[in-house]
């Protein structure tokens, strides 16, 4: 096995992983190797044909594939080698990656320090366990995304999408497009899960209906997918006798959630926040391992790429200081209390933070309007953010200030949680 | 009078913006925190457009589907005989992120481009 000495190895070359080895060759790292398991760079940018990104990080509307060519030109320019059609096998706690390809067969990677980029997949069929037979039609809705916008095939005619999630959204709009006859978008929740802004453009505009606290419960067909049977579920999540219905379909995009890959973190040990199901994480996205780093949707599921990219351009800059021989070590750790489903990072260090902002994302449970973040240390109430609403299906981002800092003491831990705000909200037009 | 209702997508946001209607004319635009909320809301209440993004086939690339988007937002009732014009496309590789595929389409004063490149495969 030929074996080379690398600065910074990143797995994957996704927005995650071209965003953190763009910015770890800007903060001094000498070689920075992608590692990419796909043919080309870009990751699942490629398919995502639709526009929407890079609003925030760019400050104009780009496609998937345009947000992606940036960083695949930035990468070049900044001197990133990317090596495709190499699938990583293993990483070991003394950082060696372990890979395999047809073309170089099998190499070891000694780095200094490495960026998990793994990204996310969806969840399926299975893991949702929808009763009934098994026929053909029935995708998850980025393999029917894969399909329709990169192979130039079109899963079905009559299609039906499961779960409000962007993606879903996103592919009710695209199967309608292109002339198939969309049934609806079935949410088991009481809102949906993806943003308004898709809602809006690929829903309302197409007239296709969005069906809440309703989910398919059989699934019918031999050979083919024939139908599903639809049922209206109460406030625990229970189908409710006589609500149920049959939706005629020869498709079904499952859009039910998507899970970060953490396969090669737990096979070299590093410890996986069960909320997040992305690893523990510090301010510079250093997981519990030394040298190890992670960022985008393999720590948490963002909603926006531009928010992977600022979160791998964190993890990137740690990488490379890390490799340089001055990493930074947590002190406190960050809890969360009610109405809050997780944190990012999940530990931190309040003194070591310097000039720049620590960003914290969050994730709420579930709507609300009029209410305010608080974070408190030991009991004691120091930071409070005002929202006029938070939504699970839109990330929570607090940029605590280098000023905000001084308001918190170094060495106890932080709980942040959501509240009730009491002051009156005055309309602002 | 009627009043319309709209979500607002210029930002993550989601302002609800709500437009009073006199006589086929906007009135009024209520509940926006911004100056583009504003706009969108105009611009949607009165002639709502959009950017059309979607595949056309390619012949000598890796992959079968180039991706395309219009060089800016097409009349909402647009969009679908756009897909049908496209439908008709055979791009050949080489392509290059920018290039123009369809020019003018549906004399919108649009045009439809290519949202990467495409080499040739060998």
């Amino acid at each position: 096995m030929q074996t080379f000495d690398v600065d910074v190895v990143v797995v994957g070359a996704g927005p995650a992983g071209l965003g953190a080895a763009i910015k770890a060759r800007e903060s001094g790292a000498r070689q920075v190797l992608v590692l990419e398991r796909d043919y080309e760079a870009g990751g699942i940018l490629n398919q995502c044909i639709h526009n929407g990104f890079g609003l925030q990080y760019f400050s104009e509307e780009l496609t998937g594939p345009e947000y992606a060519g940036r960083f695949i030109t930035g990468a070049e320019k900044a001197g990133v080698e990317i090596q495709t059609d190499t699938m990583v096998l293993e990483i070991t706690p003394a950082r060696e990656v372990i890979t395999s390809s047809s073309r170089h067969g099998l190499q070891k990677f000694r780095a200094r320090s490495i960026i998990l980029a793994m990204g996310c997949r969806e969840r399926t069929r299975e893991a949702i366990q929808i009763y009934g037979s098994r026929p053909a039609g029935i995708f998850s809705a980025g393999t029917a995304q894969r399909f329709t916008n990169i192979e130039g095939f079109i899963p079905g005619r009559e299609v039906a999408v499961l779960g409000s999630g962007d993606i879903g959204l996103i592919m009710a709009r695209r199967m309608k497009l292109e002339g198939c006859s969309v049934q609806g978008v079935f949410e088991l929740l009481p809102y949906t899960s993806g943003l308004s802004r898709n809602v809006v453009q690929c829903l309302n505009d197409f007239s296709i209906p969005l069906y809440l606290q309703r989910t398919a419960v059989r699934i019918h067909g031999e050979d083919r997918l024939e139908g599903i049977t639809t049922m209206q579920v109460d406030k625990k999540l229970q189908p409710q006798a006589g609500t149920s219905e049959f939706i005629p379909c020869d498709t079904l995009l499952l859009s039910v959630g998507l899970i970060p890959e953490n396969e090669l973190s737990r096979g070299v040990g590093v410890a996986l926040d069960h909320r997040t199901g992305g690893p523990l994480v510090n301010q510079g996205r250093m997981t519990g391992i030394p040298g190890i780093f992670a960022c985008g949707n393999v720590v948490q599921v963002h909603d926006l790429a531009d928010d992977v990219t600022r979160e791998s351009e964190i993890a990137g800059e740690a990488a490379a200081l890390f490799a340089a021989g001055s990493p930074v070590a947590h002190r406190e750790k960050v809890e969360t209390g009610n109405g809050l489903r997780y944190v990012v990072p999940q530990n931190i260090n309040i003194a070591a933070a310097g000039e720049e902002d620590l960003l914290l994302f969050m994730r709420a449970e579930v709507p609300r309007r009029k209410i305010r973040i608080r974070i408190s240390q030991e009991g004691q109430e120091k930071l409070s953010f005002p929202l006029p609403f938070i939504k699970p299906g839109e990330i929570i981002k607090l940029a605590i200030t280098p000023e905000m800092r001084t308001e918190l003491t170094p060495g106890h831990n932080l709980n942040i949680e959501v509240e009730r705000d009491k002051k009156k909200w005055v309309k602002k037009n | 009078m009627g009043e319309k209702k709209l979500i607002c997508v210029i930002c993550p946001v989601g302002c609800e913006i709500s437009g009073t209607i006199n006589k086929g004319k906007l009135q009024e635009i209520k509940g926006h925190r911004c100056e583009q909320g504003e706009e969108y809301a105009r611009e949607e209440f009165t002639s709502p457009a959009r950017i059309l993004t979607a595949t056309v086939n390619i012949r000598g690339g890796r992959v079968s589907q180039l991706p395309v988007k219009s060089s800016g937002p097409l009349p909402r009732e647009k969009i679908e005989p756009a897909m049908k014009v496209l439908a008709q496309v055979m791009q050949k590789a080489p392509v290059q992120e920018g290039q123009v595929i369809i020019e003018n389409i549906l004399n919108t004063g649009k045009d439809l481009i290519a949202t990467r490149s495409m080499d040739v495969l060998d």
